[in-house]
């Protein structure tokens, strides 16, 4: 554990991940977000707060709001050198690695948006990281108050070569490479090296005029002058504000030119594909609709989302949904199309359960895993068991487990069992040798039956397949 | 380990300062030629009206 920068109340714990600012951190009680800025240092936060900037930020659903704490406990001790604020709650905290392209996108296409708004207010941001990007529902926002400082005549901005490296490299990489490839992320913490982008993209990318100047040469310049010491010198660069906003058109007009790859994946043509009959799907979508009204869950994770279908039944009880499936695309469609309904409620997230995501950063605990950010009141299940039981060899009572650790005590799983002689099945099994001897629904009630009640289960009409109501054990 | 002392953001200063001045420098010339065809184009419309309204 990384101690707090100042003792704050036992009660109180630190954000482990906001350590890299000097003016200030994040800290939590219970559901309660707050964030400490160090009076000493907090002119550009009252700048951010005077000069109408703030006002407009939030007016536009670009910043996260705020409110002064009240709490008169931080008035003593140590906090007292600190203003402390309280931002509106993100209901999930969500990291680059796990978005789709589109999500990383528009994430991208906010902070230029609002370092424009920030320059026009003599404002500009010291930092660019993704990771000052968060979704509520389909809708970015830009949660670091403090990344505001004071815009001086002449000075270029310092978080460019952050924004390319979080943003323009591995949208770059998705549009030319593979969609999927955003877990790059997960791997360099502070974006993708410009050297290892430019080297990874094709030549063709050269004629992309935003990725030739903002990527290749950028790289280029930047391991020439990797070893002069600039700020040492007494000439300190200059870039005209003009120059500076036709910069960020440029890279935002460069950003607005990549493009997902592939459209449709194997998942994403699942809907149409699957082997069950409109009966049976009528029959699992009303019994979710049914279960899902009784428990009326704050959070619900729909584990395998495909392209959302259930996620949207199960979000219209829920106040939140998290739909995680490990194929890009899949969730690319999913974003894409919940904001098109403007579903404010919903997070689409690529995870792959076979290797979920991991904690990382300094002392692995700058950012976290998804048990670490929350739990869920309902666990959606549906026809995705098998693949963990056969695909990756998965014993049951591992996957009730893992399960059990995501539910909260008195959650509720809804798991759909299909047969060995399902033809979806039948087509794992086919290259591999059948070494499945508990796959049956007995063995299977009998492991998930040691963590959870089992409260109803019915069989889908016409089919092989098995829905299951299930209560965590006390 | 001698590349941990490189650092990435001064050279990362001189590509912003220079890609902003050849950006600068083609949206500038996109610009005129932008205008002149415009012009251009007003120019014959604007003839255009003035032989059919003699």
């Amino acid at each position: 554990m990384v101690s707090s920068p100042v003792n704050i109340p036992h009660d109180f714990f630190t954000e482990q991940g906001s350590f890299r600012d000097e003016t200030g951190f994040i800290f939590y009680k219970d559901s309660q977000v707050f964030r400490a800025i160090r009076r000493d240092k907090a002119s550009d936060y009252s700048l951010l707060m005077k000069s109408g900037l703030y006002k407009e930020l939030v007016s536009t659903q670009c910043l996260i709001s705020h409110e002064p704490s009240t709490n008169s406990r931080f008035a003593q001790g140590a906090l007292s050198d600190y203003i402390v604020i309280s931002p509106k709650k993100v209901p999930f905290i969500s990291y680059p690695y796990e978005w789709s392209f589109q999500q990383l996108k528009v994430a991208a296409l906010l902070t230029l948006r609002i370092q424009k708004i920030a320059l026009r207010s003599g404002m500009t941001l010291k930092d660019s990281s993704a990771y000052n990007v968060q979704f509520l529902g389909t809708r970015p926002v830009f949660i670091d108050t403090l990344s505001f400082e004071k815009y001086e005549v002449g000075k270029p901005w310092i978080a460019y070569r952050q924004f390319c490296q979080h943003f323009l490299a591995p949208l770059a990489i998705m549009h030319y490479k593979k969609h999927n490839l955003s877990r790059f992320l997960q791997l360099h913490i502070d974006g993708i090296p410009l050297d290892i982008a430019s080297s990874v993209l094709p030549r063709r990318s050269y004629f992309q005029s935003a990725l030739a100047a903002h990527i290749h040469v950028h790289a280029k310049i930047q391991g020439r002058h990797a070893t002069n010491q600039w700020k040492k010198n007494n000439t300190e660069p200059v870039l005209s504000k003009s120059k500076l906003l036709l910069m960020i058109d440029h890279l935002e007009s460069g950003i607005k030119n990549l493009e997902s790859g592939k459209k449709l994946s194997l998942w994403s043509n699942y809907e149409k594909e699957h082997n069950y009959s409109n009966n049976a799907i009528a029959m699992k979508a009303e019994l979710i609709d049914q279960w899902a009204k009784k428990i009326k869950p704050e959070f619900t994770w729909d584990c395998g989302c495909n392209t959302g279908k259930f996620s949207e039944i199960a979000a219209k009880y829920s106040c939140y949904t998290i739909g995680l499936d490990s194929d890009a695309n899949c969730i690319d469609f999913f974003f894409g199309q919940a904001k098109k309904k403007d579903v404010h409620n919903i997070l689409p997230l690529v995870f792959d359960f076979n290797n979920p995501t991991p904690s990382i950063g300094w002392a692995n605990s700058e950012r976290k895993t998804i048990s670490e950010r929350g739990t869920a009141d309902l666990i959606l299940a549906l026809a995705v068991i098998h693949h963990f039981r056969i695909a990756n060899n998965v014993p049951w009572n591992y996957i009730a487990q893992l399960f059990k650790k995501w539910i909260n005590p008195q959650g509720w799983l809804i798991v759909e069992f299909i047969e060995k002689e399902d033809s979806q099945v039948q087509r794992l099994l086919s290259s591999r040798k059948d070494i499945f001897a508990d796959y049956d629904l007995s063995s299977f009630l009998a492991s998930f039956s040691a963590y959870f009640d089992v409260v109803e289960k019915t069989q889908l009409p016409e089919s092989r397949r098995w829905l299951c109501l299930m209560k965590s054990k006390a | 380990m001698p590349y941990l002392y490189i650092d990435p953001g001064t050279g990362s200063l001189v590509a912003q300062i220079v890609i902003a001045g050849v950006v600068a420098g083609w949206v500038f010339f996109k610009n005129f030629f932008r205008k002149l065809f415009f012009r251009k184009s007003t120019d014959s419309s604007e003839s255009g009206v003035s032989e059919s309204n003699p």
